[in-house]
């Protein structure tokens, strides 16, 4: 695999990680989410993959939206958690936290092994 | 909304053609109500259009996600089916109610055996009575083994303790495995 497309498969997994975890902070709106993503240059996504996502998410009812006329521009979907969703980012955030410490854990093993060689 | 942005609208309305009216409409006016934003944003529309991707594939994002989700035709309606999920949750339901009591009973006595025993051992070295180490012909462990002979003993209670675990999580995996199966959602990986 190459490494272009192993960093997009990662991406994908982790998107949903951080649009729950957005979510939470606040309600908010399609174009709010991709604006807060697209600080992190790693995380900017197209907005083609979010869309989708929220809509699964709403499917599953990890999430709840609604229409809000906004004062000046067009009507705006918020989404905000379900208890369910705040389950899942829970068990998520707990995931991230194991997986990344075994990555950090094994890395370091790698590092250390090229110091002595 | 111009042109161009009013072209990828109906394009993606076209293509969204699978997914129930309600939800169709709602994407669509999603996507048209994030098309305005960036417009609002004084950003050029075919640089939001561009964020978006192809609308085609949009929607094909949003209808790959619809089937995956989308309740197993007739999942419990044949006879067949709910028969055979009938046995099954009757048929483990009553197997589990023997089988996990007794591998959990297994594996918390021996458990406690395996640290009971050394304790044991070491009291028997310092001449504690009562304590019996040794076949039933009357023959006994010297004194002075009595903790390495304890060891051994524990050891085995250890490995006893552990294979009750694993058959305990074992059979849990195997039957909540069957349960996931007769939901009635298939799970695709994508």
């Amino acid at each position: 695999m190459r490494a272009g497309e192993w960093s997009s498969q990662l991406r994908r997994g982790t998107l949903e990680l951080c649009v729950l975890a957005l979510i939470a902070g606040k309600p908010r709106y399609g174009y709010d989410l991709v604006s807060a993503l697209e600080r992190w240059e790693p995380l900017a996504t197209t907005e083609g993959t979010v869309y989708p996502l929220l809509r699964r998410l709403q499917r599953e009812g990890k999430v709840e939206a609604s229409w809000q006329e906004s004062a000046a521009g067009p009507p705006r979907k918020y989404y905000r958690l379900t208890p369910q969703g705040r389950d899942l980012l829970g068990r998520m955030m707990a995931d991230w936290a194991d997986l990344s410490e075994a990555v950090r854990e094994t890395l370091s093993i790698e590092e250390e092994a090229e110091s002595h060689g | 909304m111009d042109d161009a942005a009013e072209r990828y609208l109906d394009e993606l309305r076209r293509n969204l053609r699978p997914l129930p009216e309600e939800e169709r409409s709602d994407a669509v006016r999603e996507i048209e109500s994030h098309i305005a934003e960036g417009q609002a944003d004084r950003r050029p529309t075919a640089a939001v259009l561009a964020g978006l991707g192809d609308a085609r594939t949009l929607a094909r994002a949003y209808v790959a996600d619809y089937h995956i989700r989308v309740p197993r035709g007739g999942a419990l309606g044949s006879v067949a089916r709910f028969v055979l999920s009938s046995a099954f949750v009757s048929g483990t339901g009553l197997l589990s109610l023997f089988v996990v009591p007794m591998l959990a009973l297994l594996t918390a006595l021996a458990g406690l055996l395996a640290v009971v025993t050394p304790v044991l051992g070491v009291l028997r070295t310092f001449g504690v009575p009562g304590i019996v180490m040794g076949d039933s012909g009357g023959w006994q462990v010297p004194v002075l083994w009595s903790f390495p002979a304890s060891l051994v003993l524990a050891a085995a209670f250890a490995v006893i303790a552990w294979a009750g675990y694993k058959l305990l999580r074992g059979y849990l995996r195997l039957v909540l495995e069957g349960y996931r199966r007769l939901l009635p959602f298939r799970t695709v990986t994508r």
